[in-house]
């Protein structure tokens, strides 16, 4: 298991949350627990890495609340949830509120421990793609005006003097602003610039 | 002796007509329906001597009852109309004022004599039997009360039941989680915690039996019996149930109760029922929704200056709509989709039949208080019953 990530336990009857947290010290899990939903938020960074176990049923702020809460603060950490005896319907809500999954109590240990594990890759992929997004973010944004214009250009599929006669510059100044575009993204081809360009592309409806 | 004295048909008719229960006749086919001739049970069945009739003022529609002669009038002068006998069921005032059922079989026939229009037939008393249909009537009514009662109850179990399971499965789902945790300590050699685990399976098992003891000792309450109890108490068993529901609903049931109330005398069975369906309606209220500002239903006690002491269930869910307002306490009176709407209904009559009352009024800012008084002459500490 990833050590940085941890497996935040949100439970308000103490029962539970202790057994938790001892079965996942047992087998060497860092984890933290919560007795409410508003203590987790008091502590809540959106740095750190792991998986949420969230009790459905939970005084003031419940479980579906708190993964409310959570997806308007933009976190992409997966949870599951534990239900109890006809918390079907509520369930169901919470999988269609993008919850990872859900198990009832009582549960076999070795069952959640398989779905905490299951979370905390996904959330490993989760991660490894926002970073690559930031990455590209960050990449695209470093381009000059200019760059990005010819960029454009070069990927709707024009030669390079149509761009210079378009912009009214120079073939020769098209080719640099195209090269430097290229070496800041860090691509060798046109196959690549394309490809990143329609990344890059994708990102900013969302941005 | 025999009396072997000739008898003409006319003598003979005579005494068949006197032996019957009830009453032979003719009448004028006029608005007073004037009897011509009766028989002997026009005495046992108006409680009027025969002597009655040769007043004036003496008329057969006189007797019958106000709400009825109208229906009677229209069946009879339709019969006639049609040439057709009638038979007809009204009620009569009697010489004493009292109410008797009647069946009245005749129809309308031509005098010999002067070809005028009459009426003969034949009235009898129904009331016994009317009476018995009524009693059958009634008691049908308190069954299908009683049965209402019953399926109420048995919903609330029912619901209750399900607050209990999962009760229930939260120490079983630690005792799982530790005897697991303890398992997997031993098997890999880690011995050094496994005292702490075992002191919380047994911790925990003692709270699911502590659990099963409530439930027990609710059942065991009998119904029908009252008792001198704190009426603090009383409340606090009864929000214990609620609170399941509650909390899946996120509501917090806060308490705010009276010090120094004095006992209260009740069957605390069904002064649980009153609370809880007092808690539930205010938390499905809540649950609709829309903005509640705080998710807080509160149970307040206190004493009253008039002997009484009142408790007080205060929601801020959607408050009770203006068009229902006049028929809360009515049967069958239900906004929610699986309620019986018996709800309120049973409650006021428990309240009712404690001595005591049930209102409710929307609160200024949100939601609904729902009121009752219970009697409580006695202050605490004076006597214990």
């Amino acid at each position: 298991m990833d050590r940085e990530q941890t497996v935040f336990v949100v439970d308000d009857d103490e029962g539970i949350r202790d057994g938790l947290g001892m079965l996942l010290a047992t087998v060497g899990q860092p984890c933290e627990v919560y007795a409410s939903a508003t203590e987790f938020l008091a502590g809540y960074d959106p740095d750190k890495r792991g998986c949420l176990v969230l009790d459905i049923r939970m005084p003031r702020i419940s479980g579906l609340e708190l993964q409310e809460k959570l997806n308007e603060r933009g976190s992409d950490l997966p949870i599951i949830f534990i239900t109890g005896h006809g918390d079907i319907p509520m369930a169901v809500e919470a999988m269609r509120r993008g919850a990872l999954d859900f198990i009832r109590k009582p549960f076999r240990e070795q069952d959640l421990l398989d779905r905490i594990n299951e979370a905390l890759d996904v959330e490993l992929v989760r991660r490894k793609r926002r970073i690559e997004k930031n990455e590209l973010i960050a990449k695209i944004d470093s381009l000059t005006d200019r760059e990005r214009v010819v960029l454009d250009g070069v990927a709707d599929g024009h030669m390079n003097k149509v761009i210079a006669f378009d912009l009214g510059i120079s073939e020769r100044t098209v080719e640099v602003h195209r090269a430097n575009a290229m070496k800041k993204l860090g691509v060798r081809t046109l196959a690549d610039l394309i490809r990143i360009k329609l990344a890059a592309d994708e990102l900013k409806p969302t941005d | 002796m025999r009396d072997m004295t000739p008898r003409t048909e006319q003598q003979f008719t005579e005494t068949l007509l006197n032996c019957l229960p009830g009453m032979a006749y003719q009448c004028e086919n006029n608005q007073a329906w004037t009897m011509l001739v009766v028989s002997d049970g026009f005495e046992s069945l108006t409680g009027y001597d025969r002597k009655a009739l040769s007043d004036s003022n003496f008329s057969w529609a006189n007797l019958v009852h106000a709400d009825d002669i109208e229906a009677a009038r229209v069946a009879v002068n339709a019969a006639i109309a049609a040439g057709e006998k009638f038979d007809i069921q009204y009620r009569i005032l009697d010489k004493h004022g009292q109410e008797k059922w009647v069946r009245e079989q005749g129809h309308c026939v031509n005098t010999i004599d002067t070809g005028e229009k009459i009426i003969e037939g034949y009235i009898d008393d129904i009331s016994p039997i009317k009476n018995a249909a009524v009693r059958i009537a009634q008691s049908e009514i308190r069954r299908q009360h009683k049965q209402q009662a019953h399926a109420d109850r048995l919903y609330m179990l029912g619901e209750m039941a399900a607050g209990m399971a999962h009760e229930i499965n939260q120490p079983l789902t630690a005792i799982s989680l530790f005897a697991q945790t303890g398992k997997r300590l031993y098997e890999s050699g880690d011995f050094d915690q496994l005292q702490e685990i075992f002191d919380k399976l047994s911790r925990h098992s003692r709270r699911a039996g502590a659990i099963v003891e409530r439930i027990q000792s609710m059942g065991r309450q009998k119904e029908g019996i009252r008792k001198t109890v704190d009426l603090n108490d009383l409340i606090e068993d009864a929000v214990v149930l609620a609170e399941v529901d509650a909390r899946t609903s996120s509501i917090d049931i806060e308490l705010d109760l009276a010090e120094d109330l004095p006992s209260v005398r009740v069957d605390v069975v069904q002064i649980h029922q009153v609370v809880l369906n007092l808690l539930r309606n205010g938390i499905d209220a809540m649950r609709v929704p829309g903005d509640h500002g705080e998710n807080v239903i509160s149970v307040k006690t206190r004493q009253r200056d008039d002997d009484f002491v009142e408790v007080a269930v205060i929601d801020s869910g959607s408050g009770v709509a203006v068009e229902v307002a006049d028929q809360l306490f009515d049967s069958f009176l239900s906004t929610k989709s699986l309620g019986l709407g018996m709800g309120l209904p049973i409650s006021k009559a428990i309240i009712t039949a404690h001595g005591g009352q049930l209102a409710f009024q929307n609160n200024a800012n949100q939601g609904a208080t729902f009121t009752f008084t219970l009697p409580a002459p006695v202050r605490k500490g004076t006597q214990h019953g």
